[in-house]
C-alpha cells in the first residue's frame, strides 16, 4: 500500500523531492560523491557514477581530497609490493622448478665451515682426554673396590698420583688453549713438531681445505685492549 | 707478544706434556691396569709367594703403575709417527741458527710458523693432486 493519491476527491501531489535529478539514472541525488579526476574535481552520482560538471571547491577541501587520493595510491602500492615479495617472479619460479626437476636428490648447500687446523686438533684431543679422565677415575674406583672387598690397605699416595696425572693433563690442555688464544702456540720447536705431526698423520683421512683453499692454521690471537688518549677534533683529551 | 708469559707457559706445557707421555689415553689405561695389578698382588701375593719363590710384597704401587704405563705405551713407541727428515732438518736448522746468533728468537718463532704453513700447503696440494689423478683415471676408464 502506497501513499493515498486522492483525498476528498482531490488529487494529492507528491511531495517535491529535494536534490538534483541524475540525467543518467533519473534518480534524485541529495549528496554527491566528490572525486578528483585528471580534468579537475567533479561531482559524481552515487548510484550510477555519472560525472557532473567540474566544480570549484575550497582549498582546504582540495587538500583533504588530495591526501585521501595519495593515501589510496600508497595503499595500492603497498599491496603490490607485498604481492611481489610473496610471489617470486615467474622466471625465478621456472628456474626453481627446473632445478628441482634436474637434481631431485641434490644435497643441501654446505654450511660454511670456519674451523681451523688447530680447532680440529683440539677436537681430536678432547675426545681422547674425556676417555683418559674416565680411566683415571676408574683407576681410583678400582683401588677403592679392592680396599672395600679385599680389605687391602688404602694407599693415599696412589690416589694422589692418579689425581696428579689427571691434573697435569688438565693443566696441559688449559695451557694449550691459553697459548692458542694468545697466538703463542706453534712457535716452540716441540709444538711445531706436534702440529706438523698432526697434519701429516691425518693427511690421508682429513680434509684440510675449505671452500677457497687451505684452512686457516689457527684462530686469530686475542688482542689486548689498552687505554689510550685519543685526539678528538684536534684536541687531546 | 708477551715473551715472559710465552716462555713460562711453553715450559709448563712441555713439563705437563712429558708427564702425560703425549698419549694420555694409553697412560690412563696403563695406570688403571697397574692399579688393578697392584690390588691383585695385594690379595693373592702372599699365597703366590708360597708357591713361587718371589718376594712380591717388595714391589711398590709405583712399580705396578710404571709397569702398566710402560706396557701400554710400547705400542705407541714402536709405531710412533716419524715426520719427514726434511722437516726435522728444517727445525734443527732453525734451532742451530738461533744458537749461532744468525737469527733472533722471535724470527725463529716466525720461521717455525711459516714451516707449519708450508707443510700444510704441501699436504693439501698432495690431496688435490690425488683427487685429480683419481678423476683422470675415471675418465680414462670410461673412455677405455
Amino acid at each position: 500500500m502506497g501513499l493515498p493519491t486522492r483525498l476528498h476527491g482531490r488529487a494529492i501531489k507528491p511531495p517535491p523531492k529535494k536534490g538534483t535529478r541524475c540525467p543518467s539514472c533519473h534518480k534524485y541525488i541529495t549528496s554527491f560523491n566528490i572525486v578528483l579526476k585528471r580534468k579537475g574535481t567533479v561531482r559524481v552520482c552515487p548510484f550510477c557514477a555519472y560525472e557532473f560538471e567540474k566544480i570549484k571547491i575550497s582549498h582546504l577541501m582540495l587538500q583533504t581530497l588530495l591526501t585521501q587520493f595519495i593515501m589510496s595510491l600508497e595503499n595500492k602500492l603497498e599491496q603490490k609490493v607485498e604481492e611481489a615479495i610473496s610471489t617470486p617472479p615467474k622466471t625465478l619460479r621456472i628456474l626453481d622448478e627446473y632445478e628441482a626437476l634436474v637434481a631431485p636428490n641434490a644435497t643441501p648447500e654446505l654450511k660454511v665451515n670456519d674451523t681451523t687446523i688447530i680447532d680440529m686438533m683440539l677436537e681430536k684431543k678432547a675426545k681422547t682426554d674425556a676417555k683418559s679422565y674416565l680411566y683415571f677415575t676408574l683407576a681410583i674406583v678400582a683401588h677403592l673396590l679392592f680396599v672395600i672387598f679385599f680389605k687391602t690397605n688404602t694407599n693415599y699416595w696412589l690416589m694422589f698420583l692418579v689425581v696428579l696425572l689427571a691434573g697435569s693433563l688438565f693443566a696441559n690442555r688449559q695451557l694449550l688453549r691459553y697459548r692458542i688464544r694468545k697466538g703463542y702456540y706453534g712457535t716452540s720447536e716441540d709444538e711445531a713438531r706436534e702440529i706438523i705431526q698432526f697434519i701429516l698423520e691425518h693427511a690421508e683421512d682429513t680434509d684440510f681445505t675449505d671452500g677457497d683453499g687451505t684452512k686457516k692454521l689457527m684462530p686469530d690471537p686475542e688482542t689486548e685492549l689498552r687505554e689510550e688518549f685519543v685526539p678528538v677534533g684536534g684536541l687531546t683529551i | 707478544m708477551n715473551s715472559s708469559q710465552d716462555n713460562l707457559t711453553a715450559i709448563l706445557k712441555t713439563l705437563t706434556g712429558v708427564m702425560i707421555l703425549k698419549n694420555p689415553l694409553d697412560t690412563a689405561m696403563g695406570a688403571l691396569f697397574g692399579i688393578i695389578l697392584h690390588g691383585l698382588a695385594a690379595v693373592f701375593g702372599s699365597s703366590l709367594e708360597k708357591i713361587v719363590n718371589l718376594r712380591i710384597s717388595a714391589l711398590n704401587f709405583l712399580h705396578y703403575i710404571a709397569f702398566g704405563m710402560f706396557t701400554f705405551n710400547i705400542k705407541n713407541y714402536v709405531n710412533r709417527y716419524k715426520i719427514d727428515p726434511e722437516v726435522e732438518e728444517a727445525l734443527a736448522l732453525i734451532q742451530k741458527q738461533v744458537q749461532l746468533g744468525d737469527i733472533t728468537v722471535f724470527e725463529a718463532k716466525l720461521l717455525r710458523k711459516a714451516l707449519i704453513k708450508k707443510v700444510l700447503e704441501n699436504v693439501t696440494l698432495d690431496a688435490e693432486a690425488r683427487s685429480n689423478a683419481n678423476v683422470l683415471s675415471v675418465i680414462k676408464n670410461d673412455n677405455g
